[in-house]
């Protein structure tokens, strides 16, 4: 990286620190400091939601998976709008009503002190983890461009998250988040600019579109109704929509954005928006990935894009690869520009993909803790080797930005949570406003060394993107049973409820364990299995109390025994 | 009060936007894929 490049990336991220504190200054109050006193407008909400969900993974593993995998996964956010429209009908009105500072304070109004400790554990759990990936996402990159020890860079990064968020709350990360999310996707935007235009002369923008398409990188829409293929149509409308009333209803790192709108319009206003931008924004993040590929098909890709993985592996082994590697590269670019038919260009790019499987087979032979897939890695290596003086750190920034504001949306959940349900609710009932600001200050701190501690752990997981979402779906289902109980049923006790979730945890944990199932549906699975269990664990309870109160009728209209 | 919008109206343009994606989607895969 050159010195304009580093003075880029590192101008932009102590600019966006230094605002943060600035803006977030002067926090007294609970409410000022964890809702940012309830007085956001719209826009401030819809960009705090977006910026929350795009994280640097986003950024940099979504293009890796449209790259290798083609632009199918945006099925995964078609639920999203649908369940944006259904959250501003029930959810927003229900907590805004009942001005309450997390989703699982609602639940005890509901269900009982037990069912809302348990969800606030189960966010604790799977909202800590998620965020521990979104700090271990940049770290990744650092440790990629400047060889870099990877535990040194997430404990910078998530210290200049834990600075201005810890001091400036809710307020800091909502006014933060605008501007990072407009500095990612310009990052984005130019990146794709480049890649468009260092492609030959001879191949025009359609032209590019065409040959991802004939490679299968524009697989946007698929009909197939497949249960073990994570992202077709149904997939991602079913279990997306689950997914994402489970994300942005019962994730407190959601509910907690949409809680600081100064009325119940301005937070549904900030959700709509984002139901309608969302899925543009991911299909131009997955544009870029498969405009990516389409450079990568005139300019010779590395055969490991993992630079770590080239250190493992004896140059003589990879060189031969790398020989036969390149000489598939040539054959297929001069087919390309020969016009050759699809078939002889997919057969080529199977080929290719075979070989660089063959590379990273040996990679694992020579260490077989290392990581079998190098998706996260793709956009990177585009980034740092094809783009100019000064936009690489432009870049670099955008992605750091994504996972600052991501990074310090869960720190500000997990820090409400902690305090709103665990300490304020179980531990110091009578705690003022003033103590619990300070508390909250010191549990923003306490998870953000967690996350720095678990990110160190979190390399061999698999693609980033996906990990996040596999993390969720352990429990998303489950939680949003209870809240599915808690919003449309009278009658279902607590006791019930929380039972009914339990079942429904362990039907997903069955299923992710003895099933070939996606992990889309475990979703489904964890809502319905809980749903239907706490319905007939209370449909049980009553007829055993209806059956007790016939005995005692019919004992009281006995004859007396004489 | 009299600013706030019709929400039926902005939820019916929330889905109808989705379907209008997908349906641009789709004519976007059969188009290139």
């Amino acid at each position: 990286m050159r010195p304009i490049d580093w003075f880029v990336l590192i101008a932009t991220l102590l600019a966006i620190v230094a605002y943060g504190v600035w803006k977030g200054r002067r926090q007294k109050r609970l409410a000022q400091y964890l809702l940012a006193d309830r007085q956001l407008r719209w826009y401030s909400v819809a960009f705090s939601v977006m910026a929350t969900q795009a994280s640097a993974i986003t950024f940099l593993s979504t293009p890796g998976q449209a790259f290798t995998d083609g632009m199918r996964f945006v099925q995964f956010y078609l639920g999203l709008p649908i369940a944006m429209v259904i959250l501003s009908i029930t959810a927003v009105p229900i907590y805004h009503r009942l001005k309450v500072f997390t989703a699982y304070e609602y639940l005890e109004t509901r269900f009982g002190v037990g069912t809302r400790t348990l969800t606030a554990i189960l966010f604790l759990i799977q909202r800590g983890l998620g965020t521990a990936l979104t700090l271990y996402a940049p770290a990744l990159i650092v440790s990629l461009v400047l060889g870099w020890n990877i535990n040194l860079t997430t404990i910078v990064i998530g210290t200049l998250v834990i600075i201005y968020t810890a001091s400036g709350g809710t307020k800091a990360v909502s006014w933060t988040q605008m501007h990072q999310l407009f500095i990612a996707l310009g990052g984005m935007a130019v990146a794709l600019a480049i890649a468009i235009h260092s492609l030959p002369k001879s191949v025009g923008f359609v032209d590019a579109v065409r040959v991802a398409g004939r490679m299968g990188r524009i697989n946007v829409i698929d009909f197939t109704f497949d249960l073990s293929t994570p992202y077709n149509f149904w997939s991602g409308l079913i279990g997306g929509l689950m997914v994402a009333l489970a994300y942005f209803g019962t994730d407190q790192s959601q509910v907690q954005r949409y809680l600081t709108g100064e009325t119940v319009t301005q937070s549904r206003l900030g959700l709509l928006f984002n139901g309608m931008v969302k899925l543009p924004m991911q299909f131009f993040i997955l544009f870029v990935g498969a405009m990516v590929f389409v450079f990568y098909q005139f300019v010779q890709p590395p055969l490991l894009f993992n630079p770590t993985h080239r250190a493992k592996v004896s140059t003589t082994q990879l060189a031969t690869l790398e020989n036969e590697h390149r000489a598939i590269f040539e054959a297929k670019k001069r087919a390309l520009l020969d016009g050759a038919s699809t078939s002889e260009l997919r057969a080529l790019q199977d080929r290719e993909t075979a070989k660089r499987k063959e590379a990273i087979a040996l990679v694992q032979k020579a260490d077989p803790r290392a990581d079998g897939s190098d998706t996260d890695y793709v956009f990177l290596t585009f980034v740092m080797n094809n783009l100019p003086v000064g936009v690489v750190g432009l870049v670099l920034a955008a992605v750091f930005c994504a996972a600052m504001s991501a990074t310090a949306s869960g720190l500000n959940a997990l820090a409400s949570t902690t305090i709103v349900d665990v300490y304020k609710r179980l531990i110091h009932k009578d705690a003022g406003d003033h103590h619990c600001v300070r508390v909250s200050k010191l549990a923003t701190v306490f998870w953000g060394l967690f996350c720095i501690a678990f990110a160190t752990v979190a390399s061999r997981i698999g693609p980033l993107i996906v990990a996040v979402n596999i993390v969720g779906s352990y429990f998303y289902g489950t939680i949003l049973a209870i809240f599915l109980l808690a919003f449309y049923t009278k009658h279902v006790t607590g006791t019930a409820a929380f039972w009914g979730a339990i079942t429904g945890e362990i039907a997903v944990i069955l299923c992710a364990k003895y099933t070939t199932m996606a992990w889309l549906w475990w979703n489904v699975v964890g809502c319905v299995v809980g749903v239907v269990a706490a319905l007939l664990i209370d449909l049980g309870v009553r007829w055993q109390s209806h059956r007790s109160l016939i005995r005692i009728e019919e004992r009281r209209l006995e004859p007396p025994h004489s | 009060m009299s600013d706030e919008p019709n929400w039926r109206r902005l939820y019916a343009a929330v889905l109808i936007t989705l379907a209008v994606l997908i349906a641009l989607f789709y004519a976007f895969t059969k188009a290139f894929a």
